[in-house]
């Protein structure tokens, strides 16, 4: 059975994710979509690819930091980036299988071991800015028919960086020629010059971001495949870790990409609240009733108890993951 | 059994496919191995002795191939998306065990090296098919499939919204004189699939294409 995810993520600070460059400066990532007449039209898109990345990391950490445990590279490999085809590889297609069955986190995003691919069982969708361009495509409690344009969304930012070698009032923290002589043995007279220092490459620029402004929501949608109830606990952990640090997208260390989350479920035609994630923390959405906490709690506490209780097997399996 | 249309509506008209055939017997036989066999389905297993001939609600034409015919649809647009792979040195710092070696990662060739895929895109509102089959059963096999083409964990070719109807002519294999699906031709300008799995070998045999 299949579960439809609705997604929103809603921008607490500009969202930059760059598509095209040009010199210093940098462009959002659009796409072509079909419009709500059938005809192309481009839009911003924040990848699917981008987000289940994220995701992916975000699970191996939860699951790592609940173990404990550190893995040999190729398993590493595996587990964050998806692995790899072909090519000589110790992990082999029976502890792919293995690795599935015993971790819910794999089972669910897949990977490449030996010379097949593992399927995944979540098909993550782009995300697109509710503008009128996407109106069609959201579910019809989110339609907007006064919605403007993503393109009226957008903000410029500029910044410097500067060469601080360059500024007078720091110069004093500059090693001279003569003192990187004196550590590194390099003897020369006061009549030798010496060597002629290789010209750095200029350090110092100016260069502009295209951004998607704060107060921005994205919509996307998530397809989650014949899901276990442990399948599903792992998927909400990776929301959990994602809480600890809640930024998509680049320039994060600027504060860029600070977002919030909610996810609306559909089963068998039900929709009914499923996760929201707020900066640090992960909440049932405000409708969300008693019940749906207690719901929550309990795919989180199943997963967390089935790492606990299963710690011994699942840190021997993945150490002896490399033979 | 009867003719009918299927029509995919699409998400947002983005499917990855270079061909375009999207043969519609081999996406149901995904759905029934799905729905029938998950275990097989998730853990791919291409041993031809244990090979499992899915029970498809299609009707068969000579030669062992389904009245079924490939993606019909009206191209809005065409483009060349990119998908990304890098791998992780900040998270490899944290989780990697190097087992008292230096940890050393070769990031510039072979398994680690970060890589920009490209990927066809097809735009297209809709896609649809003609088959004769069971409309209950090919409805019910359907809602197994979010999605259609290459790369549908990133979100490619999601489908809105699935609809089956009957219809008074067979268009399977021929539409107003124009081929719908590949036949088996011995002076056909291919060699190709013309029964799911398309990419088995024993399927492939020299077809006239549509």
């Amino acid at each position: 059975m299949n579960i439809k995810l609705d997604g929103i993520f809603t921008m607490l600070a500009p969202l930059s994710h760059i598509g095209m460059s040009i010199g210093p400066d940098s462009y959002l990532n659009t796409v072509t979509i079909i419009d709500p007449h059938g005809k192309p039209c481009e839009v911003f898109c924040y990848t699917g690819n981008a987000w289940r990345g994220q995701l992916r990391d975000m699970g191996a950490k939860y699951l790592l930091n609940k173990l404990g445990a550190k893995l040999p590279l190729e398993l590493f490999y595996l587990l964050f980036s998806g692995g790899a085809i072909g090519g000589t590889q110790s992990i082999d297609i029976d502890q792919g299988r293995r690795y599935r069955q015993v971790l819910p986190f794999f089972s669910i995003f897949g990977g490449g071991v030996g010379n097949q691919i593992l399927p995944g069982k979540m098909n993550i969708g782009p995300s697109y800015p509710m503008g009128k361009e996407v109106q069609h495509l959201l579910p019809e409690e989110l339609r907007n028919p006064e919605a403007k344009s993503w393109k009226t969304w957008t903000t410029e930012q500029s910044f410097t960086r500067k060469d601080d070698a360059k500024d007078d009032n720091l110069a004093k923290f500059l090693q001279t020629a003569q003192e990187r002589a004196a550590i590194t043995g390099e003897l020369f007279t006061a009549e030798e010059k010496p060597k002629k220092e290789k010209k750095d490459a200029p350090q110092q620029m100016r260069y502009t971001q295209e951004l998607l402004a704060a107060g921005s929501r994205l919509y996307h949608r998530i397809t989650l495949k014949d899901f276990t109830e442990l399948e599903l606990g792992a998927f909400v952990s990776c929301l959990t870790q994602f809480a600890e640090a809640p930024y998509i997208g680049g320039q994060s260390r600027k504060g860029d990409g600070l977002c919030s989350l909610d996810y609306e479920m559909t089963i068998d035609g039900e929709k009914q609240d499923f996760v929201t994630v707020h900066p640090e923390k992960v909440l049932p959405s405000p409708l969300a009733a008693e019940a749906k906490k207690n719901y929550d709690r309990f795919l989180q506490d199943m997963y967390d108890n089935y790492l606990i209780e299963n710690k011994q097997d699942l840190v021997k399996l993945m150490e002896a993951g490399v033979q | 059994m009867s003719p009918l249309k299927i029509t995919a509506r699409l998400f947002d008209g983005r499917i990855a496919t270079t061909d375009g055939y999207l043969p519609i017997d081999s996406i149901l036989a995904a759905a029934w191995m799905k729905r029938y066999h998950p275990e097989k389905y998730y853990n791919a297993d291409p041993t031809i002795d244990e090979m499992i001939t899915p029970v498809l609600p299609l009707a068969k034409l000579d030669g062992d191939i389904y009245a079924a015919s490939f993606a019909q649809f009206r191209k809005a647009g065409e483009e060349t998306a990119y998908w990304h792979k890098r791998f992780d040195a900040q998270l490899a710092e944290d989780y990697v065990n190097f087992a008292g070696r230096r940890g050393r990662v070769n990031t510039t060739s072979a398994t680690y090296k970060a890589y920009r895929m490209p990927l066809n895109v097809i735009l297209t509102p809709e896609v649809v098919w003609y088959v004769v089959g069971e409309k209950a059963e090919t409805e019910s096999l359907l809602e197994e499939i979010p999605s259609l083409g290459k790369k549908t964990s990133q979100g490619f070719g999601q489908v809105f919204e699935w609809t089956v109807e009957e219809i008074g002519q067979d268009w399977s294999v021929w539409k107003d004189g124009q081929l719908m699906r590949n036949l088996p031709d011995p002076d056909g300008d291919a060699e190709w699939g013309v029964r799911p799995p398309y990419w088995l070998p024993a399927n492939i045999v020299r077809c006239r294409m549509p």
